[in-house]
Order: C-alpha cells, then sequence, then structure tokens
C-alpha cells in the first residue's frame, strides 16, 4: 500500500525559508557595505600622505583643474587586491586632502562599465600621448587631466601595481612608495610635454628598476639606447650611462668607416646641449674611451701612480664595519646651495666608491669625510680623506646651452635599499639634480617610503626546504600504511 | 546523534574512505605548502589556502558522497529512520563525523606554518583568517555534499553533482568580472559567491555578513537534506 502523503505547506515552507535566507543574506550585505559592520584583523599601515601635493599642484588648484584618477577594476575588488589595496588607499587619502581637484573613477576593464553599468571608452588609452601602444589590464590605473593621460601599467610583476613598489633585483617588493608615485602621475598629467631620458645599452648597463621609477617620477619617458644602432634622439633630455661593463667605440685612427662611432654621437649630444648622468661601477676595468669623455667635462678619477682607482673606506663615517658604505657630505660651496635648500641636513649613502679627481668646470658634490681612506687592492695609499665621490660639470658650446654631466663614482646612489631608507635622502639628491641641474622643476620631495613586509624566508636553504618537504610528504604515507595495516588486520580477523 | 556520529567515525576508520581522504589530503597540504611557501621562499598564507580551497572543492565531494547514498543502496536507510533519532539528529550525527574530519585534517596542516616561524613572521590574523574562512567554506560543501548524497544511490553521482554545485558557487562571482553586468546584478552575484566572500577572511577582514552568508548556505542545504528525509520517512 502506497502511503504516499504529500504535504504542500511543508514544500511551500522550504520555499520561503530559502528566500528569507536569500534577503537577509541582501539584507546584511548592504548594511556591511553601508556601515562597515567588519572587523580588520590585520595591523593597519599608515598611508597618510604628506604635503607633497601642496607644492606640486599649487598652480593647478588655483587654476581649478581636475585630475581624473580611473581604476581599471571596481572599487571593493581594488580595495581587496593585495597590492592595489595600498593604491586604493593613498588615492583615497589624495582625494580626501584635494577633493576638488582630484576625482577617482572605477570601471572594470574587462567590461568597460562603471560601477553603475555606464559604458566607459578606453579606445583614446590604448596608445599614449607619442602614439605607442598602452597594454591595459584590470591592475591599470589612469590619470588625466584636460587631455593629457598617462597609464600605468605593471610591467614586470603579476601581482600588478609594480610602479608604486620598490621591487629588489629578484622582482620581490620591499617598499611601498604610492604617496611619491601618485603624486608624480597626478603632476605628469598637469604637464603636457614631457622629456625622455635614454639608458644607453650594450655595454652591459644596468637600468635599475629604481632608477627608471625616479625619472619617471621627475617627468621623464624613459628609453632605452643603443648608440651603436643609432643617433641619440632630438627629444633626449638626458642621457643615462648606468654602470657600463664594456668601453664606448670611438673611430680608430685613419678609420674610414662613414657611420657615426658611440664616442661621436655622444659628441654631438653634448655640442647641442645634452645632459649625461653617469655612475661608473669602480672595480669594473678601465674604459679608456668612456673616461676621455669623461675627461673633457674635467671628471676623472683619482688613481695611484700605478693608475690603480683608488676605493674610498671610512671608519667612523660609515654605516657597515667594513667601512665600504659612507655617509657623505654635501660639498661646500654656492653651487650646492640649490641641492642644500631641498635636502637639508639630509645625508646620502653610497657604497663602493671610488674617489674622483675633478679639474676646469667640475666641481665637486658629494664629498667623504675627513677621516675617509683611499685603499688599492686592500692596502691604504692615501689618507687624506674628503674624496670626492660625485660631482657635476658643464661644458660649453659657442652655438647651444652647455652640456651638463653628473657622475658618480658608485653604482650605489640609486640602489633599492639606499632609495627605501627614510633616514637618508638618496631619493632627494637625485630628485634634486633632475630639478636644480637638470631643470625638470618641481620633483615629489619628502615622500615617505613604507617598508613592505614581503614575507621572504630569511636563511632558508633548499637542502632544508626538501627536509621539510619530505617530512611533510611523510605523513600520508604514514597514514596510507595505517590504513593499509587497519583493514588487512580486519579481513584476516 | 552522538552514536550516528561514533558509527560514522568508526565506519572512516574501518574502512578505506577515511584513510584515502587523509592521506590525499595531507598528500596535497604538504606539495602545495611547499610550493607556495618553502620553495618560493615565501610566507605566503594566502595562496596556500587558496589552492586548498579548490581541493576541497574536490576531495570534499568524495568524502560525503558514501554519507547517505550507501545507506540507500545498502538498503539500512530504513533502519536508520525507524531508529530512535530524528531525522535532524541523523543528518547532524553525519555531518559532524564528515565535518571533524575535515577541520581535523585542516587544523593539523595548518600547523605546517609554524616550521616557518624561524625564517620569517607570519601574519597571525591572515593565518587566523584563512583558516575561519576555510572552516566555514568546508562546512557548506560538506551540506552540499550531503544533500546531494541524499538524493541518489549512486555514490559517483552523488560526488559528481557536489563538485557541479560547488563549483557553480565557486565560479559565479567570475561571472560579474568577465560578462557586462548592471550593478544590481554584480552585486547579487558578488553576494552568492562562495570565492568572493573567502577573499575578505583571507586578508584579515571579519565581516558579519560572510559569517552570516557561510552559515545559512549550510544551514539551507542541511534543511533541504532533512526535507528529504521527511519526505522518504511517510512514503
Amino acid at each position: 500500500m502506497n502511503n504516499t502523503k504529500r504535504n504542500p505547506s511543508a514544500e511551500a515552507i522550504t520555499v520561503l525559508v530559502i528566500c528569507a535566507v536569500i534577503v537577509l543574506n541582501l539584507i546584511l550585505g548592504t548594511l556591511v557595505k553601508s556601515f562597515g559592520l567588519a572587523v580588520y584583523a590585520e595591523e593597519s599601515v599608515d598611508l597618510s600622505v604628506g604635503d607633497v601635493g601642496d607644492t606640486l599642484f599649487a598652480d593647478a588648484i588655483e587654476k581649478g583643474k581636475r585630475v581624473t584618477v580611473t581604476f581599471c577594476m571596481y572599487e571593493d575588488d581594488v580595495a581587496a587586491h593585495s597590492t592595489g589595496k595600498y593604491v586604493y588607499r593613498t588615492a583615497k587619502e589624495f582625494e580626501e586632502k584635494y577633493p576638488d581637484f582630484i576625482e577617482l573613477n572605477y570601471v572594470n576593464a574587462l567590461t568597460q562599465l562603471d560601477a553603475s553599468g555606464r559604458f566607459f571608452d578606453f579606445e583614446k588609452y590604448k596608445t599614449d600621448m607619442r602614439g605607442k601602444v598602452n597594454k591595459i589590464y584590470t591592475t591599470s590605473i589612469i590619470f588625466e587631466c584636460d587631455g593629457v593621460y598617462r597609464v600605468i601599467t605593471d610591467a614586470v610583476t603579476s601581482a600588478g601595481y609594480a610602479d608604486f613598489f620598490t621591487l629588489d633585483s629578484s622582482f620581490v617588493a620591499t617598499s611601498y612608495n604610492g604617496e611619491e608615485f601618485f603624486a608624480s602621475m597626478v603632476a605628469w598629467v598637469l604637464n603636457p610635454e614631457h622629456g625622455t631620458a635614454y639608458f644607453t645599452k650594450g655595454h652591459g648597463e644596468t637600468a635599475t628598476l629604481t632608477l627608471y621609477n625616479l625619472l619617471t617620477c621627475a617627468g621623464y619617458y624613459v628609453e632605452e639606447l643603443n648608440l651603436k644602432l643609432r643617433e641619440i634622439p632630438d627629444d633626449a633630455d638626458l642621457v643615462i650611462i648606468s654602470n657600463p661593463r664594456s668601453d664606448f667605440e670611438r673611430a680608430a685612427a685613419g678609420s674610414t668607416v662613414r657611420t657615426e662611432t658611440e664616442m661621436e654621437r655622444l659628441h654631438t649630444y653634448a655640442q647641442r646641449g645634452g645632459n649625461f648622468f653617469v655612475a661608473l661601477d669602480p672595480y669594473t676595468k678601465s674604459l679608456p674611451v668612456l673616461e676621455s669623455f669623461l675627461s673633457e667635462f674635467g671628471i676623472g678619477f683619482f688613481e695611484t701612480d700605478e693608475g690603480e682607482r683608488q676605493i674610498v673606506k671610512d671608519f667612523s663615517d660609515a654605516i657597515t664595519t667594513d667601512g665600504f658604505t659612507l655617509v657623505t657630505s654635501l660639498a661646500a660651496g654656492e653651487h650646492t646651495a640649490p641641492v642644500r635648500e631641498v635636502i637639508r641636513d639630509g645625508r646620502v649613502i653610497i657604497k663602493d666608491a671610488a674617489a674622483l679627481a675633478l679639474s676646469g668646470e667640475a666641481k665637486p658634490l658629494l664629498t667623504a669625510s675627513s677621516s675617509a681612506v683611499c685603499q688599492s687592492g686592500g692596502t691604504t695609499t692615501d689618507t687624506a680623506g674628503s674624496y670626492v665621490l660625485a660631482a657635476a660639470s658643464s661644458l660649453a658650446n659657442e652655438d647651444a646651452e652647455s652640456a651638463k654631466m653628473f657622475a658618480i663614482s658608485s653604482i650605489y646612489l640609486a640602489a633599492a635599499d639606499a632609495i627605501i631608507t627614510n633616514g637618508y635622502s638618496n631619493k632627494d639628491f637625485i630628485y634634486s639634480l633632475f630639478d636644480t641641474f637638470f631643470g625638470m622643476g618641481d620633483m615629489p620631495y619628502g615622500c615617505r617610503s613604507v617598508v613592505y613586509d614581503n614575507q621572504i624566508l630569511e636563511n632558508l636553504t633548499m637542502g632544508t626546504a626538501r627536509l621539510y618537504t619530505a617530512a611533510l610528504v611523510a605523513i600520508p604515507v604514514l597514514i596510507a600504511a595505517a590504513g593499509v595495516f587497519v583493514i588487512v588486520r580486519r579481513k584476516n580477523r | 546523534m552522538i552514536a550516528i556520529f561514533k558509527r560514522e567515525m568508526r565506519a572512516y576508520f574501518t574502512g578505506v574512505i577515511g584513510y584515502v581522504f587523509l592521506a590525499s589530503f595531507f598528500a596535497v597540504a604538504g606539495v602545495v605548502f611547499s610550493y607556495t611557501t618553502l620553495f618560493s621562499l615565501r610566507a605566503d598564507v594566502t595562496s596556500y589556502f587558496t589552492f586548498m580551497l579548490l581541493f576541497s572543492a574536490i576531495i570534499l565531494p568524495i568524502l560525503t558522497m558514501k554519507s547517505f547514498s550507501e545507506e540507500r543502496k545498502m538498503r539500512t536507510e530504513q533502519l536508520l529512520m525507524t531508529a530512535p533519532v530524528s531525522i535532524t539528529g541523523m543528518v547532524m550525527g553525519k555531518l559532524l563525523a564528515s565535518y571533524v574530519m575535515y577541520a581535523g585534517a585542516l587544523l593539523f596542516s595548518s600547523l605546517y606554518f609554524l616550521i616557518l616561524i624561524p625564517y620569517a613572521p607570519i601574519k597571525l590574523a591572515v593565518l587566523i583568517g584563512n583558516v575561519v574562512a576555510m572552516l566555514l567554506v568546508g562546512l557548506v560543501f560538506i551540506s552540499i555534499g550531503l544533500f546531494v548524497s541524499a538524493l541518489t544511490e549512486n555514490q559517483l553521482s552523488a560526488a559528481v553533482g557536489t563538485m557541479a554545485i560547488i563549483l557553480a558557487l565557486l565560479a559565479i562571482g567570475l561571472i560579474s568580472s568577465l560578462l557586462p553586468t548592471e550593478y544590481w546584478l554584480r552585486f547579487l552575484l558578488d553576494s552568492l559567491s562562495v570565492f568572493t566572500r573567502f577573499q575578505g577572511f583571507t586578508n584579515g577582514y571579519f565581516d558579519v555578513a560572510s559569517l552570516v552568508y557561510y552559515l545559512s548556505v549550510a544551514g539551507i542545504f542541511l534543511f533541504l537534506t532533512i526535507r528529504v528525509y521527511d519526505r522518504r520517512r511517510y512514503n
């Protein structure tokens, strides 16, 4: 006998319960969004912004301009993104500080819709202001003001927003520099004209990410240039020679080759008033052609009688026990006054630097302390102290502005760990060069770097990692063995 | 309920399925932990638990597939329904047994992060957030597994059906990102998405709405399981 008993009211109750639960969740979700009924258990990092915008944005604010900053994902997605959440908080700080000047916008780059369903046309931003292709991802940000725009897309990491961080040589974020980068990009779109900085390549140069970022924040487009293949373009505002390992080319005596050599191209650029930023590693073997070019500006190495470079060591004004990481001082003189105004009593640290010898128009910028000594091959060769470590010079031209050169005998000035330390002024020193020496104008001075906890496992070797892995893999093996033992025993009972 | 719980736990450890579940869980947990932390040289909690979330979507249906479908197949279902235990008690007993297996394995595997303490500070809030999120998500997945298992006597169908529902709940949040949607639809989809809710906890963000969401989804499926057996009892 089939005692089927259907209970329609029970089914209705089931449907009602499910609907009620869904409605409850929607209401609660709305309340949480509106009233913030949540707790952040993670320690909150201080991302407050300083006064950098007061200088950079003053003119634009007075003229009533407005900068739109468009995130290419929805607001709650950015706020929850592993790296984007920092940029989001910085953007909110700037929006709060300059409410009539900065406007934040959130658009999904995949659907091209903003939060209220309005279509956002990304077509215009597919190329930059020079016509070069822009890649736009959900982690991109678009800054725009009066038709001038800049698209920031992370081309280095998979996490996104890398430009707002300082990365080490393994592309791992070590500090967050959102205030500086955000302010710089806002300043970028306030000015339609931007020069280009070219890193030379073809001699083993290292175009460090930190220097690349500093140049971008200073208002330059940044490109690479192989002088063997082409001359320095007309839009070059600055040529950077960073840690070359091999020498530049010069025409051999009596050569009839018609193509310009690298040296000739550098000379042509200098003759039209070009600017140079040169960083040399004192441990690289001698580069006679390049050094002869530097000597035209009155800059050379302070060498022993045997022609060996002299490495500066200081036991009192150094921050490492080996004495090679030096705390330098600004050289005395009128020529350092503009830089001094920016970094005030700030100190610049440099590691593994050689002493320079100056002549002609070259003037010292950074010097070691009076207690510093020079060493060559591990032997002390000079104890005079106050060695010149960085210099600036100019070369007069008849029909054009003077060419300018900044040279430093160390590759550490713009290193990642030097840039992120708030206690030293490496970053502001470099910005002051771009501002006062190369004439780029206002810079994002005084911005704080926030140490980013990248949770690197220090001192863990691969051998130890393999041992741990073996121990972890042993657990399921033991469980499987226990299981086999138990089941076989039961079967044999 | 306790009697059902004890019976289920005994079945897990006298049969194959418990050992298969635990061995698979710890094998994958060990490999994923090594890959995301030891060999990456990062104390990255979130990547590990994100992988384990996806693995749970596969392993938990296997744990729950025989909960009720085995009873139907072996015709022992009648014994259960006439036993001096309420249907709710029966369902909760089975839920508790599966949940204890899962939670025990999860909590033990979370101890792996102790290995990293000598090498980097661990963000405790993020670790706890991830563990809490995984416990809540596990509750939801097990509830779904019990419900689907109650519908069929074929264990394989139960496992596949459970995986399909779980993957659908995980995928809902992607729809709003990939397709043009109105704001209200996007809000609705994100509210229903298991993965979107999970991400909040993984950032150390403890939110009442997500807690209620997980408990209510689990509650709905348990309620439906009880309803299935309620109807069956009177057939």
